[in-house]
């Protein structure tokens, strides 16, 4: 995984790319440090340019819901494209997740 | 003599408290023709508190003293009657006991092209005669510390492998016998096939299979996110957790999705936030010819006809276990008549790459599934020729563990 982070006003928006699996978790953990520390009101996680993510990587992301969460600011998941969508759709990551294409 | 003021001593830890006092345990073998030199050298250590020195007057004795010590260090004089120090080197390094003990040459041949031989013959490193008392005590610490390190890494790393393979053992008792496999199989007239393969890691994959009653059959597969020792301890967690509710009446009165839905609440409880288990859980009834499913996130499962070849994927969607405490589940009824093979897979065989580094991806991964079912030999197992398929495709070692199972109605 390969990951950019961009902070505009109030919105932190990470962009991921290439794959999202077990051996990212400590990259993933600290781009979650980011973004509860800079504190911004909407947190975006930007997964058009991500090609697969394994079950691990899903288990980040609600890493990522779950910090956000005890925060007052809000997360949105941008854009999940091909295989990633197909594993957001079965594990029914769109009643968890404010997910948004485009 | 009191010990002097030790400058390189490690200090603040216990660890290098306890390192230290290890490194002054080490058996030191000293060897020289020249009595004085190997005095010299024994005094500067023992100022640093070092005890078990051993010493030997040339070559021969030298190679004797290693075989009898199996000293932690050697150090070498190089010119020496009898058998040379470049000799004693070679020797010692060609067993096997010495090829990582620190031999550090003491010797007054210092040109590149005698240092160059001297490392060639084996030797950790030289010390110029004559002797500075500051660099034999800061090298013979640091390389007795080195030895120490990688002695402990070692074998560290030994318990950890052994501890592994335990564990992975241990997991493969978590499958159903074989035994009971052909109870099921004549008692409901079925047949079914199994395959396990673990990867390098422990992962968290499991399959079970237990009868309700004389018409109907449970059967279950999970797969837990993520890999490695927790990974490996949450499924033992969840296989007491089913094995449990396997045994409660709910089960036996039909109330498939209420188990599912405690058994959530009873992960979520148990994991962190980013671990969670995918399951398949259904029910065939074989007077029914029904398939009763319900899915936690599952790969899809198939069920292939032998007469028709057609391949009917189910769908899997449904919250993972342990992930949100009140999910609920729906429980699906497909047909499941007599001829039809009911397959059950981990992910890995959906995710692993092929030969030119391509996904496979489950709609290639049905069609594959479809060719082995249209070509089956006679008497060949679907399973076989589908894993043979696969391992035409892949490329080894898999990232995960393998878990397939199929049950075919007969």
């Amino acid at each position: 995984m390969k990951y950019q982070i961009d902070i505009t006003e109030d919105i932190f928006e990470a962009r991921l790319s290439e794959k999202i699996t077990f051996s990212d978790l400590d990259d993933f953990r600290e781009l979650v440090r980011h973004m509860v520390t800079s504190r911004s009101n909407s947190n975006i996680v930007d997964l058009s340019d991500v090609e697969f993510i394994d079950s691990a990587g899903l288990g980040m992301l609600l890493l990522v819901r779950d910090e956000i969460s005890k925060t007052s600011s809000h997360l949105t998941l941008k854009s999940p494209q091909g295989q990633v969508m197909r594993m957001f759709t079965v594990a029914r990551f769109d009643q968890m997740f404010d997910i948004v294409q485009g | 003599m009191s010990p002097l003021p030790i400058h390189h001593k490690p200090s603040g830890s216990d660890a290098g408290e306890s390192l230290w006092a290890d490194v002054l345990d080490s058996v030191i073998l000293i060897v020289d023709d020249d009595e004085l030199h190997c005095q010299l050298i024994a005094i500067i250590l023992r100022q640093d508190g070092f005890k078990n020195l051993h010493f030997a007057s040339d070559g021969r004795e030298a190679l004797q003293q290693a075989g009898d010590l199996i000293p932690d260090m050697i150090i070498l004089d190089i010119l020496m009657p009898n058998i040379d120090g470049l000799e004693v080197c070679r020797q010692l390094r060609e067993m096997g006991q010495f090829k990582n003990t620190p031999i550090i040459a003491h010797t007054i041949k210092n040109s590149p092209e005698e240092r160059a031989e001297i490392y060639d013959a084996g030797a950790t490193d030289i010390f110029p005669k004559p002797v500075s008392e500051r660099e034999v005590q800061n090298r013979v610490y640091m390389h007795l510390k080195y030895t120490r390190m990688v002695k402990g890494l070692t074998q560290y790393h030994r318990r950890l492998t052994r501890d592994l393979e335990e564990a992975r053992s241990m997991q493969y008792a978590l499958l159903p016998a074989l035994s009971r496999l052909n109870e099921i199989s004549e008692s409901h007239g079925v047949e079914i096939a199994c395959h396990s393969e673990s990867s390098d890691e422990l992962g968290g994959d499991f399959w079970g299979i237990d009868t309700l009653d004389e018409d109907r059959i449970l059967i279950y597969i999970v797969d837990f996110s993520g890999h490695g020792v927790s990974a490996a301890l949450n499924t033992f967690r969840l296989h007491s957790l089913i094995t449990s509710y396997l045994k409660s009446e709910h089960i036996k009165n039909r109330y498939l999705t209420k188990n599912i839905e405690s058994l959530n609440r009873d992960l979520f409880g148990l994991l962190p936030v980013e671990q969670y288990a995918t399951l398949l859980c259904g029910v065939i009834d074989v007077k029914k010819d029904s398939f009763l499913y319900v899915s936690a996130s599952s790969t899809a499962p198939l069920i292939l006809s032998s007469d028709t070849g057609e391949v009917t994927r189910l769908d899997p969607t449904g919250f993972p276990l342990g992930m949100i405490e009140d999910a609920t589940y729906v429980e699906h009824a497909v047909p499941f008549k007599k001829g039809e093979l009911l397959f059950l897979y981990s992910d890995v065989l959906t995710e692993s790459l092929d030969q030119k580094g391509r996904m496979i991806g489950e709609a290639y991964f049905v069609d594959i599934c479809q060719s082995a079912n249209a070509h089956l030999a006679e008497g060949q197992n679907f399973l076989d020729r589908l894993l043979k398929s696969f391992d035409m495709l892949v490329v080894r070692p898999l990232k995960d563990d393998l878990t397939a199972a199929t049950l075919k109605r007969l």
